[in-house]
């Protein structure tokens, strides 16, 4: 069976002053219907700006040049025109965002917003499309949808402004739910219950999920498959258990070490990657992972690697493999 | 990264595009038309042919020639020096203006600003003067106080300090609270030395931009109560005065509107350029 | 509903303090004036006698804060006193000169609105292009060309050159519509100048930060065309500064309108005013800046209700609005 959406290739190129910046290099994953996809990486990795041009969210004219393939059941998003793109944002794609509260419009209710999503495509009366607003509020878990359907986000706690959102997203039953950091902004309880309920109606309405995220814990419980990127490119692929497991990128690794655990005993240094994201424009030649890397020799400055297939479906792209293995 | 890059792109597309022609070279350009505007009404005397109350009855509205440059007005005065002369005078109301009440607004910012009780009732007056038109209040003073060119700057003077006390009190509001201030309160210095030493040199960038704006607001208000009978008396030229004569005669002499208006439109464009300028460079997020 | 209403409460209780203190201001700044009403009013040759009697009359011999009560008790019940040299009340001298400024005013207001906006909107989504630059620099010169030597410009053009439109004079709508624009046309189109200006300046800008944010990314990626975010989400959300600027200029534009009357000789306030300076005829003088900032004060009013009306968190926040 062809996965729900298999990105490919995928280039993005922002123009500025100083000529084109590479901020998304041959990210190529798929994601199949029903699944849970981890997309994981440190800010500034390039994660959001992958989401974002397949979501074709740019502008194309001043900004943005994409390349590679996008295809979402069997149609390359990349490649379809503008008018077509926006049928298929809200229906088969949908997105929510880090911070609700900004990424809701201020002015108008979440019922309106709810509304405004489902009248882009789905002919429905006016009471009808009300009650689907409110039903979709129901099963994001928002108590009392029915008066909060006539609320502004700014009436609404963190919590429920960010279900409010998925809401509006889902109410199309997409196939496909971009999730770009949909818990970083709340607290320690909700984030666990918003990351629930988010699986829940994964299994109920039978979607395919691109979680973007930094935070390993919530990809370990959730997720079954992963994807780790630094500067733009993809570092490791795998099945989920495979990669907390069995971590074979330097990058990967150094990232899982770095997550604190309860196993971790109170006053052992918690073990950091040195130094910090360099900008995009500094990338080196060779490897890009190669001035914070621990194994790293001269080579490895030099020569890009390539990605190495594991077997298992595990891949990394890293010329110690060897070093690295279990 | 993501994000950065793109607001670094956005920013560097806005400026290659509208910063080649409206950026800080626009700025500069308004400090050298000031510069030579200045120049101009400073050495009046020098440059203008004639005084500017010298009558001819001879040379009455003579189209611009060698001898007289602007030509003349109805009364056969050499345009070019009565617009120089006007530009001076306008210069002069339009500073005086800005500065006094510059001062009189920064002070009465910076005590409400600071003191809850001040606060309440400044700012109430304040509000009370803001809701009428800035030049109807003056045009009301300067019928009350008489026609008189320290007449008009006070009353212009008293139009428009409510502005700049409620930018020096928002503000001071903002200042007050930072820590910088807890710390030099807590060092036991008095409420004159934090007030004045220290908040003060911290909110002069805005008021500064709305005194350039008030210069060039005066010099337009002035020049617009002279049409209306309450401006600079005649027969001293000032820009509005020179430009109501040109009124009368505007069938039959285009240069004395013209010309005239050229440089008093050149003075405002110079001094609202200047202030776009000085606000741009001091609020980097550049609007 | 209720938050509405505390909103409304509050903005009206602002609007009466600001009221109470405004009229104290034109009330103090008549009596500033050093002439004796009476006399002014009776000429230099009256008999003492009748002045005197004048005086008792008008009570100005009165203990100021009875004076005060009384004329803002007067003014409450549409009394403004009489003009000093026209026979007749203040009220009536104004309403007689009140038509041709509203015509010249809510003219300019619209046409100016109905360029700038869409100006600003454009210059905004197309940043760094050229119609952003050339907005840029009409509004700047909007800005720096007083509204009377445009009106100079215009009729040197249209009228003196060109000979298209009058050059001065006015026609009341009930002349006829054809008739009424070709005279009003150079006259509003000098006001509405600065003021389109202004408005495209703040349009602009507003604009140009509202798209920049998150929730128009989020309409986006729900499929609302973009003609749509741009008109329903966008401005909806640029409104309010928008509509504030509105309401802040007009004021300027009441009094920019009396010197665009004086320039094209439209019998309105702004005669009124000319004529009433020059006889230093104070009582109308006065009655004239109270009118028109009650105007000003209720126009911001409007924008203020309109204000909560448009953003649902003004209605909370309230205060700072």
């Amino acid at each position: 069976m062809a996965p729900l959406l298999r990105v490919d290739g995928l280039r993005t190129e922002f123009r500025t002053l100083r000529g084109s910046v590479t901020a998304v290099d041959g990210v190529s994953f798929e994601v199949e219907a029903g699944q849970m996809f981890g997309l994981v990486g440190e800010s500034g990795c390039g994660k959001s700006v992958t989401s974002q041009s397949i979501m074709r969210l740019y502008d194309e004219k001043k900004l943005a040049r994409h390349s590679g393939k996008a295809i979402l059941d069997g149609e390359d998003l990349l490649s379809v025109s503008q008018k077509r793109m926006r049928q298929i944002r809200g229906r088969d794609i949908s997105m929510i965002f880090q911070d609700a509260l900004s990424s809701l419009n201020p002015v108008f209710t979440i019922g309106w917003q709810i509304q405004e999503a489902l009248k882009m495509h789905q002919k429905l009366g006016k009471r009808e499309s009300r009650e689907r607003a409110i039903e979709m509020l129901r099963l994001t878990g928002i108590p009392s949808p029915d008066k909060r359907v006539d609320c502004y986000p700014h009436e609404l706690s963190g919590g429920m402004r960010q279900r409010a959102m998925i809401a509006m997203a889902l109410v199309c039953t997409p196939k496909l739910l971009i999730a770009d950091e949909p818990t970083t902004a709340l607290d320690v309880t909700i984030q666990a219950q918003i990351m629930e309920m988010i699986v829940d109606l994964k299994d109920r309405l039978n979607m395919g999920v691109l979680l973007i995220t930094h935070d390993l814990g919530v990809v370990a419980q959730t997720c079954s498959r992963v994807v780790v990127m630094y500067l733009g490119q993809v570092v490791e692929e795998g099945d989920s258990c495979d990669i907390f497991d069995n971590p074979r990128h330097p990058y990967t690794i150094g990232l899982l070490r770095s997550v604190p655990s309860v196993s971790t005993k109170k006053g052992d240094p918690l073990p950091v990657i040195q130094g910090s994201v360099p900008p995009l424009d500094k990338a080196g030649a060779g490897c890009r992972f190669a001035d914070r890397c621990p194994l790293a020799d001269e080579g490895c400055k030099i020569e890009p690697p390539a990605l190495v297939d594991l077997g298992g479906g595990q891949k990394a792209r890293c010329r110690k493999l060897d070093l690295t293995g279990g | 990264m993501s994000e950065q890059v793109l607001k670094e792109a956005r920013r560097e597309q806005r400026k290659v595009m509208l910063g080649a022609i409206l950026g800080q070279r626009v700025a500069l350009a308004g400090f050298f038309i000031m510069v030579l505007i200045a120049l101009l009404a400073i050495l009046a005397p020098v440059l203008a042919p004639q005084g500017p109350y010298d009558i001819n009855p001879l040379d009455r509205l003579l189209p611009p020639s060698p001898k007289h440059w602007f030509g003349t007005d109805s009364l056969g005065r050499d345009l070019l020096a009565r617009t120089l002369y006007g530009l001076r005078i306008s210069l002069t109301v339009g500073g005086e203006t800005a500065l006094l009440s510059t001062v009189i607004g920064l002070a009465l910012g910076l005590l409400s600003g600071y003191f809850r009780a001040v606060d309440n009732v400044v700012m109430r007056i304040c509000e009370g003067m803001m809701a009428i038109p800035p030049m109807l209040l003056a045009i009301a003073l300067v019928a009350a106080l008489g026609s008189s060119s320290e007449n008009v700057v006070l009353s212009m003077c008293v139009a428009y300090m409510p502005m700049v006390a409620r930018v020096a009190r928002a503000s001071t509001l903002s200042v007050k609270e930072q820590t910088f201030i807890e710390a030099i309160k807590s060092s036991g210095a008095g409420w004159p030395r934090v007030l004045f030493g220290h908040i003060a040199p911290n909110i002069m960038s805005p008021v500064i931009v709305q005194a350039t704006y008030i210069f060039a607001s005066a010099i337009i208000i002035e020049a617009a109560m002279s049409f209306l009978g309450a401006g600079v008396p005649p027969p001293d030229p000032s820009l509005g005065n020179v430009l109501y004569d040109a009124k009368s005669v505007i069938f039959k002499a285009w240069w004395t509107t013209v010309l005239p208006g050229l440089v008093m439109v050149l003075t405002v464009l110079g001094l609202n350029i200047l202030g776009d300028g000085v606000r741009d460079a001091m609020d980097p997020s550049g609007k | 509903m209720c938050l509405m209403l505390s909103y409304l409460l509050k903005r009206l209780f602002h609007v009466v303090t600001t009221l109470l203190v405004l009229s104290l201001i034109i009330f103090a700044v008549l009596h500033l004036t050093p002439g004796d009403p009476a006399r002014i009013m009776l000429g230099p040759e009256a008999p003492e006698e009748t002045v005197e009697a004048l005086r008792v009359k008008l009570g100005v011999k009165d203990p100021l804060p009875l004076q005060y009560i009384r004329w803002v008790g007067n003014a409450l019940r549409g009394d403004l006193g009489d003009s000093y040299f026209r026979n007749e009340s203040v009220a009536s001298a104004v309403g007689k000169h009140l038509g041709a400024t509203i015509a010249l005013s809510v003219w300019s207001q619209l046409l100016a609105i109905l360029v700038a906006v869409p100006a600003g909107v454009y210059a905004a989504k197309n940043k760094g292009g050229k119609v952003d630059a050339a907005v840029a620099a009409g509004t700047l010169a909007g800005i720096s060309v007083p509204s009377f030597l445009f009106s100079l410009i215009l009729i040197l053009i249209f009228g003196v050159w060109l000979k298209w439109l009058p050059a001065s004079g006015y026609k009341t709508l009930s002349q006829g519509i054809g008739l009424h624009f070709r005279y009003i046309a150079l006259p509003v189109i000098s006001l509405a100048f600065m003021q389109a200006s202004l408005i495209a300046r703040i349009t602009r800008s507003t604009v140009a930060d509202v798209t920049s944010a998150e929730y128009i990314k989020t309409a986006l990626a729900k499929g609302v065309p973009g003609t749509s975010i741009m008109f329903k989400h966008a401005l909806r959300n640029a409104f309010n500064p928008i509509l504030t600027t509105i309401g802040q200029t007009f004021g300027l534009l009441l009094s920019g309108a009396s010197v665009v009357e004086t320039v094209f000789n439209i019998p309105g306030l702004g005669q009124l005013m000319v004529s009433s300076i020059l006889k230093r005829d104070y009582p109308v003088i006065q009655g004239l800046v109270l009118i028109t900032s009650l105007v000003y004060v209720a126009v911001n009013l409007v924008v203020d209700l309109l204000y909560g009306v448009v953003d649902p968190r003004v209605r909370v926040i309230g205060e700072n609005a």
